[in-house]
């Protein structure tokens, strides 16, 4: 279980290290009191924390701590037992997961497998109902950026690991969200891949 | 050294149990399988092709199979609809009676099929517990065509359901979930993501039930009346024919029948394999 003095001992070594501006920032994402139990087996208990604007926040924990969960309530996948999830100021902790503008990378990427990578990158927008110039112009630009161009046409099972996760963040991006969400996102790849895709994602991010 | 000696006569290879088995297995499968199926075949075309052709053009037969075929679609139809609403709910929510509900509509295939028959009787039969009150308005639903599709649907209603619910248990959720973060909507998720995965399991559902209903005998032969011209399908017709001492004619639609299951469940092989292959 994920006690909040837990996060609290584990909050200032990664925002130490992963904050990049130092002025203070508006919160983009705030968490307070939050509780939640399985089956009367209690996974979290009173965690709270606040996310600045430009920042990125690591939770580290054991498995079966609780990490995921986290971002299942705040992704909306979840509903807490108690606590609140403010998300740029607005309480969303009753909101359906569509209505939160929240991008989530599973840890096991969870691309649409009867969809090709261009399918799955534009799909944020397909059903936003945008236009198809406009669909075109942002997946070509997002599949240059996780440079993929050439496997536009593949579908996730032809890829690799590291491919199928640059896929995820490229889809999750397609829409700007306000907030992204990764699982464990490194958790299938090589240590190789790993180092990789840390810095590739730092970039992606800015 | 009972290693090695085992991967020499492995590799050396004359491995007695091999024909043995697949002998076997032909020689259980000849007199079980096989020989009834090219009995049909044999006696239904030994008097000619031109005798076959009229006893299968004969104005009864090609209505009691027109009759099968769409009786048998449209069953399908509504029951690849209900079979993936069903396999939908039960899968997705937990609630109280849950499993009832599983062994009920899983049911049909336990029951004899005369019995499904009788059951639909005595509902909607002239004298049944609905049917009493749809008599005085002029509305019979026993014999007639929408009878069969009743009996149709009843019998072979588990088959579609118990396929899509198999795809649906075993189905990743975090696509799902996946769909709903990047803001679709419930019915975009389902369109989008649920559906293309189903579509395997919708073409099997669709064929085991097509090709069950084509054959479905025992329901409907209470059921419809087995009016020749009106209500007899293709199944009845060959029972019809052959109490008659008509054999060429019930030999004809049975080699129909019998080609029509060929054709069937070879799609449905062709559909599985491709499915698999993906």
């Amino acid at each position: 279980m994920l006690a909040a003095h837990q996060i609290t001992t584990f909050l200032p070594r990664f925002t130490a290290a992963t904050v990049e501006a130092p002025k203070p920032r508006r919160i983009a994402a705030s968490v307070s009191g939050l509780s939640k139990q399985f089956r009367n087996t209690p996974v979290l208990k009173d965690i709270n924390f606040d996310i600045a604007e430009g920042e990125t926040l690591v939770l580290l924990g054991a498995s079966g701590s609780g990490k995921t969960t986290i971002l299942r309530i705040i992704a909306g996948l979840e509903h807490p037992d108690t606590g609140r999830v403010i998300l740029h100021g607005r309480d969303v902790t009753d909101l359906p997961a569509r209505e939160r503008g929240v991008g989530v990378i599973f840890q096991s990427y969870a691309l649409f497998p009867n969809m090709t990578v261009e399918q799955n990158i534009g799909y944020g927008l397909k059903i936003r109902r945008r236009n198809r110039k406009e669909i075109r112009e942002t997946v070509d630009r997002l599949l240059e950026l996780v440079r993929l161009t050439e496997h536009r046409r593949k579908y996730p099972s032809q890829l690799s690991g590291g491919q199928q996760q640059r896929v995820a963040i490229a889809r999750t991006l397609a829409y700007q969200p306000e907030v992204v969400l990764f699982d464990e996102p490194f958790g299938a790849l090589d240590a190789q891949t790993r180092t990789r895709l840390r810095s590739e994602i730092r970039a992606l991010l800015r | 050294m009972s290693a090695a000696v085992s991967t020499i006569r492995h590799v050396q290879g004359f491995d007695v149990v091999r024909p043995l088995s697949i002998g076997t297995l032909i020689v259980l499968m000849l007199p079980l399988v096989f020989l009834p199926l090219a009995s049909i075949f044999i006696f239904g075309t030994g008097k000619g092709l031109p005798r076959f052709w009229s006893a299968l053009t004969a104005p009864e037969a090609i209505f009691a199979l027109k009759l099968s075929i769409a009786t048998s679609f449209w069953a399908t139809v509504f029951n690849v609809l209900f079979g993936l609403f069903a396999a939908y709910v039960l899968s997705r929510y937990s609630f109280w009676g849950r499993n009832a509900l599983i062994v009920t509509i899983s049911l049909p295939t336990a029951i004899p099929t005369a019995v499904a028959g009788f059951a639909l009787l005595l509902l909607w039969g002239p004298y049944g517990t609905l049917g009493r009150l749809l008599a005085p308005r002029g509305i019979q639903i026993m014999f007639t065509g929408g009878a069969i599709i009743l009996a149709n649907i009843f019998v072979t209603f588990p088959l579609a359901f118990g396929v899509m619910k198999a795809v649906f248990d075993t189905m990743n959720h975090s696509l799902e979930e996946a769909s709903a973060t990047i803001g679709a909507t419930r019915w975009q998720t389902f369109w989008h993501v649920t559906l293309p995965s189903l579509r395997g399991a919708i073409v099997t559902g669709a064929l085991l039930t097509f090709a069950r209903a084509v054959g479905e005998f025992g329901s409907t032969i209470l059921v419809s009346g087995n009016l020749a011209g009106r209500t007899q399908t293709a199944p009845l017709y060959i029972f019809a024919k052959f109490n008659e001492g008509q054999i060429e004619a019930a030999n004809a639609i049975a080699i129909v029948l019998a080609l029509l299951s060929f054709l069937i469940f070879s799609v449905l092989f062709f559909v599985r394999d491709r499915m698999e292959a993906k």
